[in-house]
């Protein structure tokens, strides 16, 4: 086996051991020496764009950027030096004067990479005039836009569209100081929602469409509304990150305690809303094997920016759509119909997602009436001065019959599928980070195939064999919902193994763990409207 | 002697502007299952004009040249990457080519950012149908099977193997082309070309962007880069139009995708619209940054040219401070 070098290199008079292969950035982060930078992230390829990582190299005269240049035995870096630190800052001012400031009412405002280096280097934040004032913002349905204004020009963007997702969408036009990322004139391609770009963008310049401020209004003033908040299973793991709170644990408890403080009446377990789903789904499915074996593989549907996806890029396919509604949906219908009587009642979804918010906009689905991102709502507690770290919990409220549900597992790719097969009886290891999960299980006479498909881009390769499987889980965000394009911005590569980790812990100390054992859900079903049980895509 | 060998003998350098061994380029080339050699014709920086010069007066020798590269590499394919100006040559071409048959082609520089489209890794995702904008290295092209070459290049290595290189290369002087000894010193070319000035003036060594400006009491040196001196009149000339007229022509050229080759360029140019000299303390910031942290060397090289000309000509003769 090819085995790695230990090499000796010193940073800023500090000998440490590195990996043949490292870039310095690596080695630096690796022993907790800051090195600023923007545009790099280690799920993206190495740009070296914003040149704000520079460091000087002992015995050469130019400048390095550690994120693209390797460690080598015995080099001497310094990432302080009167030359580094000039360069740099003239870099950031550059980048500064690139940006228009929007923190007032910005929902990075208080994790915000630039401000936190103005602070850290003490740089004016506005150095030269905004170039950018008179560019425009670009909506994508009602979920994400692009606001150039704010832009510095990092192309994270990008390739989070084009090479993580392989959707192309955003572009990049002209060149020079006269750049700018668009949306795609090409009537051939469209944005799914997926939010993934906004994941990677440091200057809040490709964000969630904000509607914080439309429910911070109405926390204010309720006129005789009810409020009920309900939060998604990957939202709770995630949260805590907002707070410098522990990695991958679930902070559902604190996170109700504080929407109660900040004003709402109610806060619902979206897992609740997922059992309907299961059961609803899995009725289906069974139906289609034994009724209709030809309409096969079902495809999930709970995902919308995979909906999204198939009716743009391949609307021949939507009919395998399962008609059952996502979870938030589900419980947003059951706290309508049948939760208070004669009351104006207001539903807002605490999501990991920015295309629900494009979800809860369609023609069919007019029951939820705001969709706030991880980031939206973490941004909301801190204008509020909450802060999780102070809040003991309290549990979720009950509204018929159950707090919660099964389930929990819909939050990371996978979960759906096995939900439905736990529900069926079945057991099948789909879990894992790979691109494309398939089994095989006996059901009955019946062989059932199952695929789960993890990230938007490895669909296309099952487009030519669909006729081998039976049932399909899409998820359009890496990771599932953990991954999810309103998930808060992180700078590790394992951040969502991490939420994965801490999801799948307490599916296992969870006593109750198949959707149709939660009578409960199945009261709620008999119960309800069966237009909000299934919907026709139009 | 085999021509790799002639060529280390020589210490041929490559004449794009980089003056890069052509032996070291040669021996770490490291195949791949398509190995190409790319011809670089694109010239395209203000007063270097001896590759056209070249493909009009010694087709012949280029084509040898290539030859020679492309066998020692065993090239798979062979691109003229062409300046669009000499589209109306191209019949000449694809006859002087002929012999290399199919695998020959010609690809026209595109007419955006004409004068970064000559940067080499800018011409291999042009020819891979990317993004006209640089790529980081390592890896070099000829770490991937790919060798490219300036057109002079090749001239001098079929002189090699003809036995008739002298040690000379071409000169652009004024827009008119000499070939002489390398190693004259910049005031012994200018009187044997006689375009020694009878005015006061100073000079760019290199090309008309990227070149180190020299006055008239440093000419003791060889020319960079290109090979290009552009001769300037130091009573007549205007310090910020030249300066502006230098930060322009990058600008206009910059792909935009590192920070000083973007915001750097766009902050100088808008400092020197409304400053009527070079004291504000930014601009000497932002030169600096150019210089050591642009991604490539198209901006980097500007901020020598200006600190260069500030340093010997504008201090020295203009201000007094020096």
């Amino acid at each position: 086996m090819f085995m790695k070098k230990i090499l000796r290199v010193k940073i800023d008079g500090q000998e440490f051991l590195a990996m043949e292969g490292q870039s310095i950035l690596e080695l630096a982060n690796q022993n907790n020496i800051f090195i600023p930078n923007l545009c790099h992230h280690p799920n993206l390829t190495t740009k070296a764009n914003c040149r704000v990582c520079v460091v000087e190299i002992k015995g050469r005269s130019d400048l390095y950027t550690a994120c693209s240049t390797l460690v080598e035995e015995g080099m001497e870096i310094l990432t302080n030096s009167p030359l580094v630190k000039r360069v740099r800052d003239t870099n950031l001012k550059l980048i500064f004067s690139e940006h228009l400031e929007k923190c007032g009412n910005c929902i990075l405002n208080f994790n915000c990479d630039l401000l936190d280096l103005a602070r850290r280097y003490q740089i004016k934040i506005t150095t030269f005039n905004d170039r950018k004032i008179d560019r425009i913002i670009h909506l994508m349905s009602s979920a994400l836009e692009i606001d150039g204004s704010q832009c510095i020009d990092c192309q994270n963007c990008l390739e989070a569209c084009s090479e993580i997702q392989g959707i192309d969408f955003l572009e990049l036009k002209g060149s020079g100081a006269e750049q700018e990322i668009v949306p795609s004139s090409d009537p051939a391609k469209d944005c799914i929602y997926c939010g993934q770009c906004t994941l990677y963008c440091p200057s809040a310049s490709v964000q969630e469409q904000a509607q914080w401020s439309e429910v911070e209004a109405l926390l204010k003033d309720k006129q005789n509304k009810i409020l009920v908040a309900q939060i998604a299973p990957a939202s709770r793991f995630s949260i805590g990150e907002e707070f410098g709170l522990k990695l991958g644990e679930n902070y559902g408890a604190q996170l109700v305690e504080a929407l109660k403080i900040l004003g709402f009446d109610y806060v619902l377990d979206v897992n609740f809303g997922a059992d309907m789903t299961t059961i609803v789904e899995a009725e289906e499915f069974k139906d289609k094997l034994i009724n209709n074996p030809s309409s096969l593989p079902l495809f999930s549907s709970c995902c919308p920016a995979w909906v999204k996806y198939l009716e743009f890029y391949h609307p021949e396919l939507v009919s395998h759509l399962s008609l059952a509604r996502s979870p938030h949906l589900h419980l947003g219908a059951a706290v309508k119909e049948l939760g208070f009587k004669d009351k104006e009642v207001i539903v807002v979804s605490i999501m990991p997602c920015t295309a629900k918010k494009f979800e809860i906009s369609r023609d069919e689905f007019q029951v939820v009436d705001y969709v706030l991102t991880v980031r939206e709502i973490a941004y909301l507690l801190k204008r509020a001065q909450l802060d999780l770290k102070d809040i003991a919990g309290s549990d979720f409220d009950d509204l018929f019959g159950s707090k919660d549900g099964a389930g929990l597992i819909y939050g990371s790719s996978g979960g759906l599928s096995q939900s439905i097969l736990r529900l069926l009886g079945l057991s099948l290891n789909l879990f894992g980070n790979d691109g494309i999960k398939e089994g095989e299980v006996q059901y009955d006479d019946k062989k059932l195939r199952i695929a789960v498909v993890n990230g938007i881009k490895n669909f296309k390769p099952l487009l030519t064999k669909l006729s081998d499987y039976d049932y399909i889980e899409v998820m359009a965000c890496p990771g599932g919902c953990l991954g999810g394009g309103g998930q808060p911005l992180s700078h590790l590569s394992n951040i969502i193994e991490l939420r994965q980790a801490g999801l799948w812990q307490e599916d296992q100390n969870n006593s109750l763990r198949v959707a149709s054992d939660n009578l409960a859900v199945q009261k709620v079903l008999k119960k309800i409207d069966p237009k909000f049980l299934n919907n026709k895509i139009k | 002697m085999n021509i790799l060998e002639k060529i280390n003998q020589a210490s041929l350098v490559g004449r794009g502007g980089a003056s890069f061994s052509v032996a070291d380029k040669w021996s770490s080339f490291e195949s791949s299952s398509n190995n190409q050699l790319i011809i670089n014709a694109s010239e395209g920086e203000p007063g270097v004009l001896k590759d056209g010069h070249i493909l009009e007066h010694h087709l012949e020798q280029l084509v040898l040249g290539a030859k020679l590269a492309s066998d020692f590499i065993s090239a798979k394919s062979i691109v003229l990457y062409l300046n669009p100006k000499f589209k109306d040559q191209e019949d000449r071409f694809l006859t002087a080519f002929k012999s290399f048959g199919q695998v020959f082609s010609i690809f026209y520089r595109p007419n955006r950012l004409p004068y970064l489209a000559g940067e080499e890794t800018v011409i291999l995702n042009l020819l891979a149908g990317r993004r006209l904008e640089p790529r980081l290295k390592p890896p070099f092209p000829s770490q991937e099977g790919i060798l490219i070459h300036n057109v002079e290049t090749l001239y001098d290595i079929a002189l090699l193997s003809e036995n008739k290189y002298q040690g000379n290369r071409f000169y652009t002087i004024n827009g008119q082309v000499y070939s002489l000894d390398k190693s004259l010193t910049i005031g012994e070319i200018l009187k044997k070309s006689n375009q020694y000035p009878l005015y006061p003036f100073f000079v760019q060594s290199g090309g008309g962007v990227s070149g180190e400006v020299l006055n008239s009491k440093q000419l003791d040196v060889p020319v960079s880069g290109a090979g290009a001196i552009i001769i300037h009149n130091l009573k007549e000339h205007s310090p910020l139009d030249l300066v502006r007229s230098w930060i322009e022509f990058v600008f206009k050229n910059s792909c935009g995708q590192c920070t000083p080759g973007r915001e750097g360029l766009y902050r100088l140019r808008e400092l020197l619209q409304s400053e009527s000299d070079f004291s504000n303390s930014f601009f000497l910031d932002i030169l600096e940054t150019l210089q050591k942290s642009s991604r490539c060397t198209l901006a980097s090289s500007l901020s020598i040219t200006i600190l260069s000309y500030l340093k010997n000509v504008y201090e020295k003769n203009i201000t007094g401070k020096n």
